[in-house]
C-alpha cells in the first residue's frame, strides 16, 4: 500500500479519534470547536472524493468542502423530517459514513485515473 | 536559482526604476536578485525577502485594526475610521503580491500565502473590529439555529428560513457538536472561512481559463480584490455559493467539451466577420482540450454532482436555480457533456418546491409571478431604491455601480483581448451571461443585480485578469509588477468603500446586545416587539416565541398623517397588532444610524419615533442608554404570560 493512499484513511481516522475525544470531554473550547469545524467540514467529503482519484488536488480539495457540507446536510434533513430532529443521530450517521468511506479507499485501486493538470 | 546575469539584469532595471514614480517594487525585485546571486546572500535569505512584504503587512494589519474605534466610522464606512497604517498593510500586500507573481520561477506556495493573507486581511476587517458579530440577518439565522436546535421544529409556516432549513440544520448539528449555545459563539470569522472555502474552486476554474499559472492567479486575486457584495457572512447563500463554484468546476473540466453551435459555414462567416472588425486574428480560434476523464469518475463525478445539488436545493433558494441556468447555458452551447443534468437539477427543483416549500409558495407564489419579466420594477428595486441615503452613503453606492461597471467593461475588454489572440473562452463568457437572466426573472428583493455580479464574478474576474495582464513573458518584469501592484492598490481603495460602505449600521455595540438580552428576560413570551427597521441584534433567541413586527415594512399611516402625532399612530398601530398582549417599542443606536445612512422613513425615522415616545403618555420606558430605549406600550393588555 502507497503512503498516498494510506494518508486520507489515516487522516479520517485521527480526526474521528479526535472529535470522539473532545466530544468525551465536553465543554466549551476553542479546540472542540475547531475539531468539530474541522471534522464536518472536511472529512466526509475527504472519504468520498479520495475515491474518485482525482489527480487535481484542487479540485479534490473544492469537491471535499463542498461534499463535506453536502452530506452533513443530506443527513440532518433526513433525521429531522423522517425521524425527528436528533444531533446525535445526524452526527452518528455522518461519522459512520466517514469512516466507512475512509475504509473504503484502503480496499480500491490506487492509480490515479485522469491528468494531474485539468488545465 | 537566477544565474548572476539576470541578478545583474535585475539590477540594472531596479537602478532604472528608482529613478521612476514607481520604484518599491522594482527595488524589492532588486534586493531578491542580489540575494540570489551566487556572490549574494542564501536562499533562505532570498525567500525571507520574498515573504518579508506580506509578513509585516500583516503585522501591521492586525495593530491597525485594533486600534479602530468602531463609534468613528461615519456615513462612508469603515474606511473613515482606519488608521493609516492600514492602507501601508494593503499597500504592502500588493508589493508582496506583485514580487511574488513577477518571480521568474512562479512558487504556488509563495502566491498561495499572498492570496491567503490577502483574504483575511480583506475580509476579516471586522471580525477583529467587532466586539459583538455585525449584520443583522446573522442575528436573525442564528436565532433560527436556537429554535431548531430547541424544539427540534421545522416549521415551514413560521417564515422562508423554515422552508429551505439545509443550511441551519447544518449549524445546528455543528452547534451541538462543538457543545456551543449559539451560533454566534462560532461564526465571527465567517466571510474569512467561507471566502477561504472558495480558492480551491476559484483555482480549478482559473486554470480552466488558462494553461498561463500567473495569469490563472490573477483572476483569482482579482476575484477577491472585487467581491465587494458581502454576501459572505453566516448564511446559506455563503455556503451554498461554495457549492456553486465546486459544481462549476467539475463542469468546466471533467464534463467539458469543445462542441460547436453553428454549422461550418456560418462558423466561417462569423469568423471572417471578426477578423474584418480586426476582433481576432486570422486562424482557429481555440479552447482548451478539455482533459480525459475515466468513464468510472465521470458516473462518480455526476453522482457528486447530484449531491451537492440536492444539498444546496435544500439550503437556499436562489443558488440552485443560477446553478440550474449556468449548466443550461454549458449544454446549449454544446459546452458541456453532461447533458442530462440540468434536467436533474430541474426535478431536484421541483420536487423541493412542490413539496417541501409548498408552504412558502402558497403564500409568495402569485407576487413573484407578478414581479417576473418586469424590468421597470427589476431595474427600480434593484438600482433605483439603492440610491438614496446622505451624501456619504451616495458617494459609496455610486463606487458600487463603477465598480461593477469597471469589472465588466475589463471583462469585455479581456474577452476581446482573448479572441485577437485566438484564445476563445466561450464557456466562460456563457457562464458569466447565464446568471443576468434572472434580473429580468426576479428582482429578489431589490437584490439580484448584487447576486448576478457575485456570480459572475469567478469568470468576469478571469476575463479581466486577461484585459489587464502583461502579454507573453513580460510578466517577469519590473513593468509587469509595477502594473500588478497599482491595479491591486486602486481596486483595495474602492474595495474598502464599496464592501464596508455600511458599517455605521452593521456593527453593534456591546449596550446594544445587552438591551436586547434585558428585553428577552423582562417580555412575557408572545408579546409583540416592534422596531423601527430590520437593523438591531435581535431574533438570536426566541425566535418564533414572540410576535416581531417592523415599522418599516409594516406601519403605513396613511395619507392624512402628521408627524405632531407619531408617538399616538405607532401606538395605535401597536394596539392592533398586540393582540392583548404586552406591546414594546425597541429603538437602537444601529437604527438611528441606519436612517441616517439609507434614509428616513415616510413617517419619519427612529431618532424622531424616539423623541416622540419619550413624552408620550401611551410609552413607559423600560430600557434607556445611550445605544438604546426600548418602551412598554401602556394599557390594554390582559396579561399574556
Amino acid at each position: 500500500m502507497t503512503r498516498e493512499r494510506a494518508l486520507r484513511p489515516a487522516v479520517i481516522g485521527a480526526s474521528a479519534a479526535a472529535l470522539g475525544i473532545v466530544m468525551a470531554v465536553g465543554g466549551q473550547s476553542l479546540l472542540r470547536t475547531a475539531v468539530v469545524l474541522w471534522f464536518l467540514g472536511v472529512c466526509p467529503g475527504l472519504a468520498l472524493v479520495g475515491a474518485i482519484r482525482l489527480a487535481d488536488p484542487w479540485l479534490e480539495a473544492a469537491l471535499t468542502l463542498a461534499l463535506s457540507f453536502a452530506i452533513t446536510v443530506l443527513v440532518a434533513l433526513v433525521t429531522a423530517y423522517g425521524f425527528g430532529w436528533s444531533p446525535p443521530a445526524a452526527l452518528a450517521v455522518v461519522v459512520t459514513l466517514t469512516l466507512a468511506g475512509g475504509a473504503a479507499q484502503l480496499l480500491l485501486p490506487g492509480e490515479r485515473l485522469a491528468p494531474r493538470s485539468l488545465a | 536559482m537566477r544565474t548572476t546575469g539576470r541578478a545583474s539584469g535585475g539590477l540594472a532595471a531596479a537602478a532604472s526604476t528608482t529613478r521612476s514614480s514607481g520604484a518599491g517594487v522594482a527595488r524589492a525585485r532588486a534586493l531578491l536578485d542580489a540575494a540570489r546571486s551566487p556572490g549574494g546572500a542564501s536562499r533562505a535569505l532570498s525567500h525571507a525577502l520574498e515573504v518579508a512584504p506580506i509578513a509585516v503587512a500583516a503585522a501591521l494589519w492586525i495593530l491597525s485594526m485594533l486600534a479602530v474605534d468602531p463609534r468613528e466610522i461615519g456615513d462612508i464606512g469603515l474606511i473613515g475610521a482606519l488608521p493609516a497604517g492600514t492602507f501601508a498593510a494593503f499597500a504592502l500586500a500588493c508589493v508582496g503580491f506583485a514580487i511574488a507573481i513577477s518571480r521568474p520561477r512562479l512558487s504556488t506556495p509563495l502566491i498561495l500565502l499572498h492570496v491567503v493573507a490577502l483574504v483575511v486581511m480583506l475580509y476579516g476587517a471586522t471580525s477583529v473590529i467587532d466586539k459583538e458579530p455585525a449584520f443583522n440577518v446573522v442575528w436573525r439565522h442564528a436565532g433560527v439555529v436556537d429554535h431548531i436546535a430547541t424544539t427540534g421544529d421545522v416549521d415551514a409556516t413560521i417564515d422562508a428560513y423554515f422552508n429551505w432549513p439545509g443550511f441551519f440544520l447544518w449549524a445546528a448539528a455543528v452547534s451541538h457538536a462543538a457543545g456551543l449555545d449559539s451560533t454566534l459563539d462560532w461564526s465571527g470569522w465567517a466571510p474569512v472561512v467561507f471566502e477561504l472555502s472558495y480558492l480551491p474552486a476559484l483555482v480549478v476554474i482559473a486554470r480552466a481559463f488558462t494553461q498561463d499559472q500567473r495569469l490563472a492567479w490573477g483572476g483569482v486575486w482579482i476575484f477577491y480584490l472585487t467581491n465587494w457584495v458581502g454576501q459572505d457572512y453566516f448564511s446559506p447563500q455563503a455556503i451554498s455559493y461554495l457549492v456553486y463554484l465546486a459544481v462549476i468546476a467539475v463542469a468546466l473540466t471533467c464534463f467539458a467539451r469543445r462542441g460547436r453551435l453553428l454549422p461550418e459555414r456560418w462558423r466561417d462567416r462569423r469568423d471572417r466577420l471578426l477578423v474584418k472588425a480586426r476582433v481576432r486574428a486570422p486562424g482557429l480560434l481555440l479552447d482548451p482540450e478539455p482533459p480525459a476523464v475515466h468513464p468510472l469518475q465521470r458516473s462518480a463525478l455526476l453522482l457528486v454532482t447530484v449531491v451537492l445539488v440536492g444539498a444546496v436545493v435544500a439550503a437556499h433558494q436562489l443558488t440552485p436555480w443560477m446553478i440550474f441556468g449556468s449548466l443550461v447555458a454549458l449544454v446549449l452551447f454544446r459546452r458541456s457533456s453532461a447533458t442530462g443534468l440540468p434536467g436533474i437539477v430541474f426535478l431536484l427543483l421541483l420536487a423541493w418546491l412542490s413539496y417541501m416549500a409548498a408552504a412558502y409558495l402558497g403564500g409568495h407564489l402569485k407576487p413573484m409571478l407578478g414581479q417576473a419579466l418586469d424590468l421597470n420594477e427589476s431595474v427600480s428595486a434593484n438600482i433605483g431604491s439603492r440610491i438614496a441615503g446622505s451624501e456619504g452613503h451616495l458617494l459609496v453606492v455610486k463606487l458600487r455601480l463603477l465598480m461593477t461597471a469597471i469589472v465588466w467593461a475589463l471583462a469585455v475588454a479581456g474577452a476581446v483581448r482573448g479572441l485577437r489572440r485566438g484564445r476563445s473562452r466561450a464557456s466562460f463568457a456563457y457562464l458569466a451571461l447565464a446568471p443576468a437572466a434572472f434580473v429580468i426573472l426576479q428582482p429578489y428583493g431589490g437584490e439580484m443585480l448584487l447576486r448576478v455580479y457575485l456570480f459572475s464574478l469567478p469568470f468576469t474576474a478571469c476575463f479581466a485578469a486577461q484585459a489587464l495582464a502583461p502579454s507573453g513573458h513580460a510578466w517577469t518584469s519590473w513593468r509587469a509588477g509595477l502594473r500588478v501592484a497599482l491595479v491591486g492598490m486602486v481596486a483595495i481603495g474602492g474595495f474598502l468603500y464599496t464592501r464596508y460602505g455600511n458599517e455605521s449600521a452593521t456593527l453593534f455595540t456591546s449596550q446594544e446586545v445587552r438591551s436586547i438580552e434585558r428585553l428577552y428576560d423582562l417580555a412575557p413570551q408572545k408579546s409583540l416587539l416592534v422596531a423601527a427597521s430590520p437593523n438591531l441584534p435581535w431574533k438570536q433567541r426566541h425566535y418564533a416565541d414572540y410576535r416581531y413586527r417592523l415599522l418599516s415594512s409594516r406601519f403605513d399611516p396613511g395619507p392624512g398623517f402628521r408627524p405632531a402625532v407619531l408617538a399616538a399612530e405607532v401606538a395605535a398601530y401597536m394596539d392592533r397588532e398586540r393582540h392583548r398582549g404586552k406591546a414594546y417599542l425597541v429603538l437602537t443606536r444601529s437604527q438611528r444610524n441606519y436612517d441616517e445612512l439609507l434614509g428616513a422613513q415616510p413617517w419619519g425615522s427612529a431618532t424622531e419615533l424616539q423623541r416622540a415616545v419619550t413624552v408620550s403618555p401611551r410609552f413607559r420606558p423600560v430600557i434607556v442608554n445611550a445605544d438604546a430605549a426600548i418602551f412598554e406600550l401602556r394599557g390594554g393588555e390582559v396579561g399574556a404570560r
